[in-house]
């Protein structure tokens, strides 16, 4: 019985060997780019920790972007290499111009009274260096924007809004409207969400 | 329909991994406008996920190689992607992005990669496949959630499981029994460990005669006598999950495996399928997906509910999302699209029309018909304008690469390998009878080389 156990034990181990041993051949990759948004001019900085031999691979080439036709992305890919084995990061860096539109697009998730609010938080790690321009909306009816301390009101979707000029572009936004008579009837016709438009640039220093 | 099933010889199943319907069929829209698929229509806006106030649009993956890492689709990620909003009960399919982080932490690329989608260009025998027969745009996992869950359902109509961990299954119900009780022939071909391992009631099946390497499908569906042939043939393609051992490769297209591997098990499948012309004429293959496998598809599933059998139980309230379903046979319509409801039950009801006509499959696969789920039966057709000879499938050389560029598929160069053939060849000429026994997928090979499948 007890050389059984001893044999159990020495198969245990032997295998957890070969499990480690198996795991420490693979390759390893730690790979950041950052910021992730930037604009002509800025630099980038990449940062790698690997185990294997590295690979870094650039392309830079336009992708569709909404609102916009495209964007233009820096692409770098790290491929690392131990034995035969080859494991890669592909890490998108967005170039943007100095003024460029971009969406807050908030999901329908609560109801005050006849009120429908989307509300919900752009992006700090990618959107931190960014401020607001203007705003205009994207809905056909009328919008109430609270963002940084600030409202602003949205009735016509062709007369952009200055009121949360230089607000930072990041962090908590909501958006309100009032409900019509049909959706608050019936709530299977509430929109999914709520967008505006922004119109952005690097934060003024 | 009654005249197609009496009609029907031979049903074959293959069903591969993990992979939504856009990601891989919503191009057939976007390439061909006139198309009656659901796919991608433009503006493509209109299928942006959210995460973080901020969008994603659907992209079009640049090469086919190994993706950097699984994309989440347990049962909980899976509610993530499908977002129901709380206030209208709509599911948004809005999550998909969410659910990623989620699982692999913050998304930094505007390409993210559950939002990618492949071109026919790069999956030439799937495209080949839809444009030459019918394509099913309304096809759902039957349970929003992992694998382990809807295989069972597929080969069962039931499941006591909702996820997938480790664990061997039971098979309530299971089509092996199904097809025992009812004298019909089967038989599953299997490149590797098959997938069934994971059912202990299985094992006999599994260990058996009727369990067949994968290499034995050409010859056999060539050279087999009609009395011998099965019925139902179930194709287990070699799974990226299952043990291997040197240096075969996974097929099943379970991500982050590239494509190209999947798309070369299908070929030669389909090879095999259309071998014997004469028993061509009477088959109905079924292409089919387990589950979407965290892909992103636009269309909300139905809220057709399922309770589990297990103990305790746990209820969904809808499908899961989109899977490919491609229908090949004779008895459909070049370039047809199936709108119809289905799940993998509808395959199950299906086999009970064309050999038990008499009999349902299960009172649980009749409870989803009623719920409105059709069968597979319902777009065959005798009427349809193809060819008794079979269309060929591409044969071009499917080019998988690593991220370096590195390819997988090159032709033989070096003296060494020109021997191999060489070898190969003469041993095929001298020894044919004991080659079929040792070697079978040598013929498969052989004919492939002297354009005999083109």
């Amino acid at each position: 019985m007890l050389k059984n156990n001893w044999t159990l034990n020495t198969d245990l181990i032997l295998f957890l060997v070969f499990i480690s041993f198996f795991y420490s051949c693979a390759p390893k990759i730690n790979f950041t780019a950052s910021p992730a948004i930037i604009t002509k001019g800025d630099s980038v900085l990449l940062n790698w920790k690997v185990k294997g031999k590295p690979t870094l691979m650039f392309d830079q080439r336009k992708i569709s972007h909404p609102p916009n036709d495209s964007m233009e992305i820096l692409e770098f890919t790290l491929s690392v290499q131990r034995g035969k084995k080859e494991k890669y990061i592909k890490r998108q860096v967005s170039i943007l111009p100095k003024e460029s539109t971009d969406e807050v697009v908030l999901i329908t998730n609560d109801i005050k009274g006849d009120t429908l609010i989307a509300s919900g938080i752009k992006d700090s790690s990618l959107w931190a260096d960014f401020e607001v321009i203007s705003i205009s909306s994207l809905s056909k009816r009328p919008l109430i924007i609270l963002h940084a301390g600030r409202e602003s009101e949205l009735r016509d979707s062709e007369i952009p809004s200055n009121l949360l000029e230089g607000t930072h572009y990041a962090g908590s936004w909501k958006i309100m409207t009032l409900l019509s008579e049909a959706e608050k009837k019936d709530h299977s016709i509430i929109p999914d969400q709520l967008e505006i438009k922004v119109l952005i640039c690097p934060l003024k220093k | 329909m009654d005249n197609v099933n009496e009609k029907i010889k031979t049903v074959v199943l293959v069903m591969m991994e993990n992979r939504s319907f856009d990601h891989m069929l919503g191009h057939l829209k976007l390439e061909d406008p006139q198309s009656d698929v659901d796919g991608f229509t433009p503006p493509l806006e209109k299928y942006d996920n959210i995460y973080n106030g901020t969008n994603y649009p659907i992209y079009n993956l640049p090469h086919d190689i190994e993706l950097e890492n699984d994309v989440p689709h347990e049962y909980n990620y899976v509610a993530t992607q499908l977002e129901q909003n709380k206030l209208n009960g709509n599911y948004t399919m809005k999550g998909f992005v969410e659910a990623y982080a989620a699982a692999t932490g913050p998304v930094v690329n505007p390409e993210c990669i559950p939002m990618g989608y492949f071109t026919s260009e790069q999956m030439p025998v799937t495209h080949f496949l839809a444009k030459n027969f019918c394509v099913c745009d309304n096809w759902f996992s039957p349970l929003p959630t992992s694998t382990q869950p809807n295989r069972t359902m597929a080969f069962s109509g039931n499941s006591s499981i909702y996820k997938t961990e480790i664990q061997l299954i039971p098979l309530p119900g299971n089509i092996f029994n199904w097809m025992n009780k009812n004298s019909i022939k089967w038989r599953v071909y299997h490149d590797g460990l098959p997938f069934f391992t994971l059912y202990p009631e299985l094992w006999p099946y599994l260990l058996s005669d009727q369990f067949r390497r994968y290499e034995y499908l050409y010859t056999d569906m060539v050279q087999e006598t009609n009395e011998n042939k099965p019925q139902v043939i179930i194709i287990e393609p070699c799974y990226e999950d299952a043990p291997h051992l040197g240096s075969k490769h996974p097929n099943d297209n379970h991500s982050p495996l590239a494509i190209g591997w999947g798309e070369d098990s299908l070929r030669r499948t389909y090879q095999s399928i259309i071998a014997n012309k004469q028993q061509w004429e009477n088959t109905v293959m079924i292409m089919y997906y387990d589950e979407h496998g965290g892909f992103y598809d636009h269309v909300a599933p139905p809220k057709i509910p399922y309770k589990t059998i297990g103990k305790p139980s746990f209820s969904f309230e809808s499908m899961g999302p989109r899977i490919p379903g491609i229908v090949i046979s004779p008895f459909v319509k070049t370039g047809s699209v199936c709108h119809e409801l289905l799940d993998h039950t509808s395959v199950l009801q299906f086999l009970a029309e064309v050999f038990t006509p008499k009999k349902k499959y299960s009172s649980a696969v009749e409870q989803r018909r009623k719920a409105g789920i059709k069968s597979i039966g319902d777009m065959l057709t005798d009427k349809n304008d193809i060819d008794i000879m079979p269309p060929v499938a591409p044969t071009n050389l499917i080019n998988v690469e690593t991220a370096l560029g590195k390819s997988f598929a090159v032709s033989p160069q070096s003296d060494m390998q020109k021997s191999f053939e060489l070898a190969a060849l003469q041993l095929i000429k001298n020894k044919p009878a004991e080659v079929a026994i040792k070697f079978p997928e040598l013929f498969q090979w052989k004919d492939s080389k002297n354009n005999i499948l083109t």
